[in-house]
């Protein structure tokens, strides 16, 4: 930083005892006002570089899982058509590679989820409509999938 | 100091940002999105839900699902149009005591503020999980043309979720803040905001009071309430439907699983369609008839797209002139449009705005999360950070010094934040090599005699010793006022040497900018420069290591390997001065192939294997 000149108490021959005490006072109220200043600004720093540094560090975990689940979700739709082909025709063909498909997934660490009977739970289920009165789910729309406890798609569920 | 929280609170979507570092930064919410509906409910065992969770569960219970409740927040109830408004909504709505209006949420009336607070207090606790630490002041942004009923609402909003609300400010206002506008003298900027259910238009004066930054005042503001891109949306939905029954003649759109496919394939479509000229919707299964199952695949253009949209923009366009017309300014008089909402990412809607302003408008800043910036930054000034305790500058070219075969190995790089140190340990090219020198260059070539000398000085002193093994640890120290101080040690005899050069900072802008630009243009030329110089110091390196391993095994390895290392020496001798780096290459690696073997005859005869010298010392660039 740059320091001017008016910054140093230079000994001017004409003061002397109140006086130059007053100023000196004056410079010091002020040079204890901007350290204050200064070390806040510093410590302010620091610390939002070491929060920095942290959010880095679980940053980098949460981007690994993030991408795979970007990924996950881009593929699901063909999954999904896969599903919605089994429920008109169940051919033995159709179901072995949905499975291939599904044990993929499980290798990852994907889940599908959503089942008929389950209590509807707005955390992990979009409802689409609701016919009864009751809170169970009687259709699934579209499976829900979740990389452990992640949930990357909300299943699409009707009452 | 606690943060301050800055929230745009919108009628769709809710976000949050607060300043790191002197940035503005958006926070995800829990669920790790950046964005949250502005939705809030109470759930069937009375449980209260906010955001992506109440809206998921909003059909299985209407009445007790609250969205789009600004659109009534400051209001009494007897304005037409909030009894336009509540009669369009499926929840229950009442007169208050006070002649406002109140909602029904599970068994309770409640007062929009109250719904507000809701969505406010989820975005305050998932503030407070992501940073750790509490959350109690916020800045929150309403639309320029709120009212004083409608602004203070949004602060006892505030207040009930337990924040103190620093500031209400506009979200014009605050869009220009995330650009920074604030700094710039007597600009004129409109800021265009098409979100995804309302449409606002402001027109913004830069006002300078003495050497402060400039306040930023609203001089006219227009909208239309009920215009955003769902109805762009729903054009693109009757489209696709209507193209799928003339095929079939089945109209997809009663059904309801049929519909949710639908809504998001034609925002998908339309998402798209900002990039590609044309999309595919892809719908298999869609619904089934007679004849069994039906898929919907269906090509769209950008141009039926825009003809879709074309209504929309026109009426928006129709609101910036009028809004124009009712500010003290002429179009040409504008400085800047900023635009805002993630629907102004159509290339039709921005072309058209360009139309009308004569000028392409800004969207460096992205458009759905710029309001919620600016309440940060807004937050920041208020909050002491923003001023600037310390004006944090950055070196404009990197460092560095001359290294073997005249390359400038790079120690600061350039855009490094000073004050800043960087040290390397570097070595020696020769035996027995007493001194070296260290020849400061700065810029961004590669080679040392293509970027601007700095100063050389001459370490000298360093003790008798095998190439590669003395270790000289260069230190380039650059302090807040860009004054470079470059340090050499030699680490066996603690002896140094040092510079101190005031004018490394001294170059103009257009000299930085020459600098770059010629590093940009010599990129290829330099790069193969560089593999030149670098094939020519391996094959140096491994000319001496071969030397070396024959001395020190005399006598241990077999003769007629000695013969071949020492013609293969010869042929690396032959090539080094070769301009063709695969030719020096290919003899290297011959001489390096020849030379391993004196490594397994000399294990066999039971003598560990000699060490290379200085292979410790890692990033060793040996200087000339």
């Amino acid at each position: 930083m740059e320091t001017s000149d008016d910054e140093f108490v230079s000994e001017e021959e004409a003061e002397e005892g109140p006086a130059l005490i007053k100023r000196l006072r004056e410079r010091l109220k002020k040079a204890v006002g901007e350290k204050q200043e200064y070390l806040e600004g510093w410590q302010r720093a620091r610390a939002d570089f070491a929060n920095y540094k942290k959010e880095e560090a679980t940053m980098h975990t949460d981007r690994e899982a993030r991408i795979k689940a970007q990924v996950i979700e881009d593929l699901l739709p063909a999954l999904d058509a896969l599903e919605l082909s089994l429920k008109h025709e169940d051919t033995p063909a159709l179901r072995m590679i949905e499975k291939q498909f599904l044990d993929a997934l499980k290798r990852m660490g994907v889940e599908r989820f959503g089942a008929v009977g389950e209590e509807f739970d707005p955390a992990i289920h979009e409802a689409l409509a609701k016919n009864g009165e009751d809170h169970t789910i009687t259709e699934i729309a579209r499976s829900g999938y979740k990389i452990d406890e992640t949930i990357i798609r909300a299943a699409q569920v009707i009452l | 100091m606690a943060k301050i929280l800055g929230i745009d609170l919108g009628t769709t979507n809710s976000a949050m940002a607060i300043m790191r570092g002197g940035e503005p930064q958006i926070l995800e919410n829990a669920e790790g999105a950046r964005t949250m509906p502005s939705v809030a409910a109470v759930g069937k065992s009375g449980e209260r839900l906010v955001g992506l969770i109440a809206r998921r569960q909003a059909v299985t219970n209407p009445k007790n699902t609250i969205y789009q409740i600004k659109r009534f927040i400051g209001h009494t109830f007897d304005e037409p149009g909030v009894q336009k408004d509540a009669a369009a909504v499926p929840f229950e709505t009442r007169k208050g005591a006070t002649g406002g209006i109140e909602v029904k949420m599970g068994e309770q009336w409640m007062r929009p503020e109250e719904v507000s607070a809701m969505i406010l207090g989820k975005l305050k606790a998932d503030a407070e999980k992501r940073l750790g630490e509490t959350i109690t002041e916020a800045v929150i942004t309403v639309p320029a043309y709120f009212n004083d009923a409608q602004r203070a609402a949004t602060r006892d909003a505030g207040k009930i979720a337990g924040l103190e609300v620093k500031r209400i400010i506009n979200e014009p206002t605050a869009a220009a803040l995330a650009y920074g506008f604030n700094k710039k003298k007597d600009e004129k900027v409109v800021v265009f905001d098409f979100g995804g259910g309302t449409f606002d238009i402001s027109v913004l004066e830069v006002v300078m009071a003495g050497e402060q930054e400039g306040s930023i005042e609203v001089r006219s503001t227009d909208g239309d309430a009920h215009l955003g891109g769902k109805d762009i949306d729903q054009k693109i939905i009757d489209w696709i439907a209507s193209e799928f029954q003339k095929e079939s003649g089945i109209d997809v759109r009663k059904d309801p699983l049929a519909r949710q496919r639908l809504d998001e394939a034609a925002e998908k479509a339309k998402i798209e369609l900002s990039t590609a000229s044309e999309t595919e919707i892809n719908i298999p299964f869609i619904t089934s008839d007679a004849s069994g199952p039906r898929h919907l695949l269906i090509k769209m253009s950008r141009a039926k797209l825009e003809e879709l949209a074309a209504e929309f923009i026109e009426r928006a366009i129709a609101i910036t002139k009028r809004a124009m017309e009712a500010s003290p300014f002429k179009v040409g008089d504008i400085n800047e449009v900023i635009l805002v909402g993630g629907q102004t990412r159509m290339p039709a809607m921005q072309a058209a705005v360009e139309q009308f302003f004569g000028k392409k408008p800004n969207m460096s800043v992205n458009p759905d999360e710029v309001v919620a910036m600016g309440a940060a930054i807004q937050g920041g000034i208020l909050g002491g950070e923003v001023r600037d305790v310390l004006l944090l500058d950055v070196i404009p070219l990197s460092l560095g010094i001359e290294t073997m075969g005249g390359v400038a190995t790079k120690l600061i790089e350039r855009n490094t934040t000073i004050p800043t140190s960087r040290s390397q340990i570097f070595s020696t090219a020769a035996d027995n090599q007493t001194s070296v020198e260290i020849h400061i260059t700065q810029g961004e070539r590669a080679m040392a005699a293509d970027n601007k000398s700095l100063g050389k000085f001459v370490l000298d002193g360093i003790p008798p010793a095998p190439r590669g093994l003395p270790q000289v640890e260069v230190t380039f120290d650059v302090d807040a006022n860009g004054i470079l101080t470059v340090k050499a040690k030699d680490k066996a005899t603690n002896k140094e040497q040092s510079i101190r050069i005031e004018g490394s900072s001294g170059l103009s802008e257009a000299d930085i900018e020459r600098m770059r630009k010629d590093a940009d243009a010599n990129a290829a030329a330099d790069k193969q420069k560089m593999e030149l110089v670098e094939a020519r110091n391996l094959a140096e390196q491994a000319v001496y290591a071969a030397r070396k391993s024959l001395t020190d095994n005399k006598g241990k390895i077999p003769a007629e390997l000695e013969t071949e290392i020492n013609t293969k020496i010869t042929a690396v001798e032959g090539k080094k001065t070769s301009e063709n780096v695969a030719e020096i290459k290919a003899a290297t690696e011959d001489l390096s192939k020849e030379l391993s073997k004196v490594y397994e005859a000399v294990q066999k005869n039971q003598t560990p294997p000699p060490q290379e010298p200085g292979s410790q010392s890692a990033p060793s660039d040996n200087p000339e």
